[in-house]
């Protein structure tokens, strides 16, 4: 519910939503490394990551597990979970 | 606020603002839209630009855009032994300050007659029958939603505009190189462009020197995306090994992909246009595409605003952008793809003969495109490269 909510309109709840899914999301990204380029955005074959003003936005539900954004991304601030 | 548009443009980036501005110029109305608040920043560019491409694209730059004015490339092999420096009046550029230029960019787009929004995002595609009728963004808290007969993505590398609106631009990690760069101060250079081909520095792709002014430049490297580690592992190692940096302080951090495959399959489809970054429209070899998104935007922009009028917008009175695009721009691209397929089988062995048998006029020519000349000079005295070299005759 809370996904579907962020991942369309509702932007304020975005912090809430990544707080809750902890634990569950397949990636991880590092807020201190990621300069927002959106390289990792570019190569997401099932748009669960979005490029926002000031970070990039995760969708687990979406996510696919592929692993393309933490060998896309410049900064080497994706790392899969496992 | 009006609502109902001739042409919405996603994206004020070069490419964008060329499009929005030339929409606006044929009598189309026109909203232009960007995500940031500030336009051109963060920055994910080298930042430079041939100075024929001013000619070529009308444009005119502000004093202020300008960082510094280049005078030609030196370009080095593997083992340094060999610097070749090519200086013509085609290789005259500058080094832009792409926070300025885009902004100028944009602004000229509003004076043409566009709207412009900034600090909204386009978080869905409308579509009608299957067709892109409008976005839905949201703009200071607020819902915004926009009809046009016309949708131009030109939302960069990212690119997710189309993949909202039903067509396929996900970026491979074969045909991408992923950048970083640091903006350096306490940095010695030329007027010149200085690249530095490695497979151990930066697989794939070149390691970039390019001034910005005095003692400031933007360091960089770019890797293929199928290469091992992180294009900034590359970068720390290239600059801590390198004693010219140990001064050097970083003023600021840019990246992104850089698409150096093939462009898209389709630029159009029924009521949507690609243009730019987002449509991969980049040059395969040196990864620059501020020029070619400019280019094919003008070329979009015309055929939106024409086609937005008659009221004939499908995908077929769309492709003349398309048609327009690939007959003069593609072919160039294309052979210069296949020169970077040949290049990223070669090892620093065979960039280390090349570069020892090839004299600057030689060079000069590879990149221009004249091949044929230059390989059967380099298959006489390395004849094992045959059969990766022959891709180019």
């Amino acid at each position: 519910m809370w996904s579907t909510m962020s991942g369309n309109v509702n932007f304020l709840l975005i912090h809430a939503y990544n707080s809750r899914t902890e634990g569950v999301s397949l990636i991880e990204i590092d807020r201190s490394r990621c300069i927002y380029c959106g390289a990792c955005v570019g190569v997401c074959p099932k748009l669960a990551l979005i490029l926002k003003e000031t970070f990039v936005e995760y969708t687990q539900e979406k996510c696919i597990n592929c692993g393309n954004c933490a060998k896309a991304c410049p900064m080497k601030a994706i790392t899969m979970r496992k | 606020m009006k609502t109902d548009y001739d042409v919405i443009v996603v994206g004020a980036g070069p490419g964008g603002s060329f499009a929005a501005k030339n929409a606006a110029k044929g009598g189309a109305s026109v909203l232009l839209i960007d995500r940031r608040k500030e336009l051109g920043a963060p920055v994910r560019c080298g930042e430079g630009l041939g100075s024929h491409w001013l000619k070529e694209l009308g444009l005119k730059l502000s004093p202020k855009a300008i960082s510094a004015e280049i005078s030609g490339s030196v370009l080095y092999s593997p083992d340094m032994k060999r610097a070749v420096k090519i200086q013509n009046p085609e290789t005259k550029g500058y080094v832009i300050d792409r926070k300025v230029f885009d902004k100028d960019l944009a602004i000229d787009a509003g004076r043409a007659g566009a709207d412009v929004i900034v600090k909204t995002e386009v978080y869905d595609v409308i579509k009608k029958d299957g067709k892109p009728c409008g976005v839905k963004a949201c703009s200071m808290g607020e819902r915004l939603e926009a009809t046009c007969k016309v949708l131009i993505a030109a939302d960069g590398g990212e690119s997710t505009v189309a993949r909202m609106a039903g067509m396929n631009s996900t970026a491979t990690l074969y045909d991408t190189d992923f950048g970083i760069e640091y903006e350096m101060v306490n940095v010695e250079c030329e007027d010149l462009i200085e690249i530095y081909f490695s497979r151990n520095a930066a697989p794939r792709g070149y390691v970039w020197v390019f001034p910005k002014g005095k003692d400031v430049a933007n360091v960089g490297v770019g890797i293929g995306g199928l290469e091992k580690g992180n294009a900034v592992e590359y970068l720390d190692k290239f600059i801590k090994n390198n004693e010219r940096f140990k001064d050097a302080q970083t003023v600021a951090i840019k990246g992104g992909l850089i698409p150096v495959g093939e462009p898209l399959k389709e630029l159009v489809a029924d009521g949507l246009m690609v243009v730019g970054t987002a449509a991969h429209q980049v040059d395969p070899i040196h990864g620059g595409g501020m020029a070619l998104a400019m280019e094919a935007g003008g070329m979009a922009g015309e055929v939106a605003a024409k086609c937005a009028l008659e009221g004939k917008t499908d995908r077929k009175h769309l492709f003349e952008y398309e048609s327009r695009w690939r007959k003069r721009v593609e072919p160039k691209l294309m052979r210069r793809l296949r020169l970077r397929k040949v290049l990223e089988k070669l090892d620093d062995g065979d960039f280390n003969a090349i570069f020892k048998y090839l004299n600057d006029n030689d060079i000069d020519r590879l990149i221009k495109g004249d091949y044929k000349p230059v390989v059967e000079k380099v298959l006489l005295k390395r004849p094992q490269l045959l059969k990766v070299l022959s891709a180019l005759i």
